[in-house]
């Protein structure tokens, strides 16, 4: 049986050329296209295809974003696609993984979909490279995130960071609070803090997180606690234990 | 031009030095004086004009001398009048201090009909040569300005320079940008096969665009005609890779073409406006570049349908277009940015229409 691959990239061209590429892969068939992050994540989830080439610069979620958002272990054999990024080439490099640099000859394409290939046979007893230490690697070079994806019952959602406007732990999840409306994410309060640049987020309370750009007010409250006032009225409670990192203001 | 502020230090280094000079003199006329008071004749005579002096400082420092022109006779007259008063009333003073001065009894009141009987032959001798000092305060005020003037022209000319290599520099860069190149040269070799004469067309478009820099401007102003070429080399290499995701709207009316801007001025907008506006949107955008004239300016306007603006959010190449502006029109350009969360950005470029001062 043939493998169904997913051609991923934001430029009609680029997706042009690997179809055109593939058509001498007598075994590969293309099972669709996606022109951005978000398109692919729900191509990968309901398609389930059997190999992805995929782009990694991409407007809102990029390629890592994306093999984020699947999750790592449920991602696909993977043909990165880049035209330029040293951070990513330093990562696919340390962790043995093949990739394709824009423009690629068809002698090169060959090559690496033959690589492709054999982690496709390799995945099933599990031998095939190691996307999650991948993922890991590069979230200690960028650790922080401008979006967020969130799950809405089957459609996925991307938040923009600078648009939550507080984090509030609701037990095993945490709830974003956005423009009005509030999301659920299947993280700790720990994990999410560690993903948001620490000059816009603070930990104020063990189960709250402000946006410090939606701060209206801090006032003075019983026992060393500050009462933290936001622009849209809300009310939350800086307890004494957080209060040292707003030293220069309190 | 700012006030000059005078150095103070030479002003009265200056008038003492002259007091002690004219001490001399005195004593090399009359030796038998008394060095103590030919010292303190000439130390408060001088230091009286150096007063008096000041008030001709502070009329230069509010009406200085700017050209020698016959417009400007109102000036020349203006200070004229003031050097003459000045030295005039400076002698009458000084007169008093000599005869105070060389009196035996210090404490005994002057005899009025004597002081007046002496004073047209002290003011015979002394007028012209303290005329002549006036104007020397007045000369020395307007070459320290000159020289001012020249030195702080000489650093903006070096300001506006480093700007202009700046801006050709980013430019050079957006050309060279890796991401911007090799997806090019992919699109390139996607076309290759499915459509060869938008290859070639992509080809020669990347060629007129990267020899843009090669023959870069080296003059910091060129015809709207020239840059609008560069900006759109590139976006039709942008609208090519983007198809359907880009569209560009350009609306420049011919009697505008002509007019001067500063080179790669509109670079950083553009690409701003691809960047931050458009690129980050799947459904892409629609990219407009509008010009018009408008009370004695050209008013270019960059509007994305993009993301918007964000204020306080500037980078280097918003920083560079507003100090090329500054340096190069002296206020009279602007740039204006608007923006609202998810209505685009309309970015407003006013460039005076006639050409700045030494670059016409």
């Amino acid at each position: 049986m043939n493998l169904r691959a997913l051609v991923v990239d934001d430029e009609p061209l680029a997706r042009q050329r690997i179809r055109h590429l593939l058509r001498r892969a007598t075994d590969i068939d293309v099972a669709g296209e996606c022109a951005n992050g978000l398109e692919a994540v729900k191509a990968i989830e309901d398609q389930k295809p059997d190999l992805v080439f995929l782009d990694i610069q991409m407007p809102e979620l990029d390629g890592f974003g994306v093999v984020e958002a699947v999750g790592a272990e449920a991602m696909p054999p993977t043909l990165f696609i880049t035209a330029y990024d040293q951070h990513a080439l330093r990562a696919f490099e340390v962790h043995a993984l093949d990739y394709l640099l824009k423009p690629f000859s068809v002698e090169r394409f060959h090559q690496a979909l033959e690589r492709a290939r054999r982690w496709c046979i390799h995945q099933k007893d599990g031998t095939g490279p190691n996307l999650e230490a991948l993922i890991d690697g590069l979230r200690q070079e960028r650790p922080w995130v401008d979006r967020l994806l969130v799950k809405q019952g089957d459609r996925h959602v991307l938040v923009r960071t600078a648009a939550i406007q507080w984090i509030e732990a609701e037990d095993n999840y945490v709830r974003l609070h956005v423009e009005g409306t509030s999301h659920l994410l299947r993280q700790t309060m720990t994990g999410v803090l560690g993903r948001l640049n620490p000059a816009q987020f603070r930990r104020i309370h063990r189960s709250a997180i402000v946006n410090l750009d939606c701060i209206k007010e801090f006032q003075p409250w019983s026992g060393g606690d500050h009462l933290v006032i936001m622009r849209d009225g809300t009310k939350l409670t800086l307890s004494r234990t957080f209060r040292d990192q707003f030293g220069e203001w309190l | 031009m700012e006030r000059v502020q005078p150095k103070w230090g030479w002003y009265w280094g200056i008038w003492a030095l002259m007091g002690l000079y004219m001490a001399s003199w005195d004593l090399a006329m009359y030796p038998s004086a008394s060095l103590f008071r030919m010292l303190v004749l000439n130390l408060l005579q001088n230091g009286t004009w150096g007063l008096l002096g000041l008030f001709l400082l502070w009329l230069a420092n509010r009406r200085p001398i700017e050209t020698m022109a016959w417009s400007h006779w109102r000036v020349w007259a203006l200070h004229l009048l003031a050097s003459v008063a000045v030295a005039a009333l400076g002698l009458l003073i000084a007169y008093l201090i000599s005869l105070w001065v060389q009196s035996d009894e210090w404490k005994k009141p002057l005899d009025l009909a004597m002081v007046l009987k002496g004073l047209p032959r002290f003011y015979r001798a002394y007028f012209h040569t303290n005329l002549l000092f006036m104007w020397a305060v007045v000369a020395a005020f307007h070459g320290l300005r000159i020289y001012r003037k020249y030195k702080a022209r000489e650093v903006e000319a070096a300001r506006l320079e480093t700007r202009f290599a700046e801006a050709q520099n980013m430019a050079l860069r957006m050309q060279l940008q890796p991401h911007f190149l090799f997806n090019t040269l992919n699109s390139i070799s996607a076309l290759v096969h499915s459509n060869p004469d938008g290859a070639d067309e992509m080809i020669s478009r990347l060629g007129d665009f990267l020899r843009t820099t090669l023959d870069a401007p080296h003059e910091q102003l060129l015809p709207l005609r020239r840059e609008l070429a560069f900006i759109q080399d590139y976006l039709a290499i942008e609208q090519i890779r983007f198809q359907d995701r880009l569209r560009v709207e350009v609306q420049i009316p011919a009697d505008l073409q002509e007019h001067r801007v500063p080179s790669f001025i509109l670079q950083p907008l553009v690409e701003n406006a691809l960047k931050h506006g458009l690129a980050d949107r799947p459904q892409g955008g629609t990219l407009t570049i509008r010009g018009r004239k408008e009370s004695g300016s050209l008013v270019l306007e960059i509007q994305d349908d993009g993301e918007g603006f964000t204020p306080g959010r500037e980078g280097v190449g918003l920083a560079n277009v507003r100090s090329r502006l500054g340096l190069l029109y002296k206020g009279r350009g602007q740039l204006d940015l608007l923006g609202a969360a998810g209505r685009g950005t309309l970015v407003i470029l006013r460039l005076p229409l006639n050409p700045p001062e030494g670059e016409a």
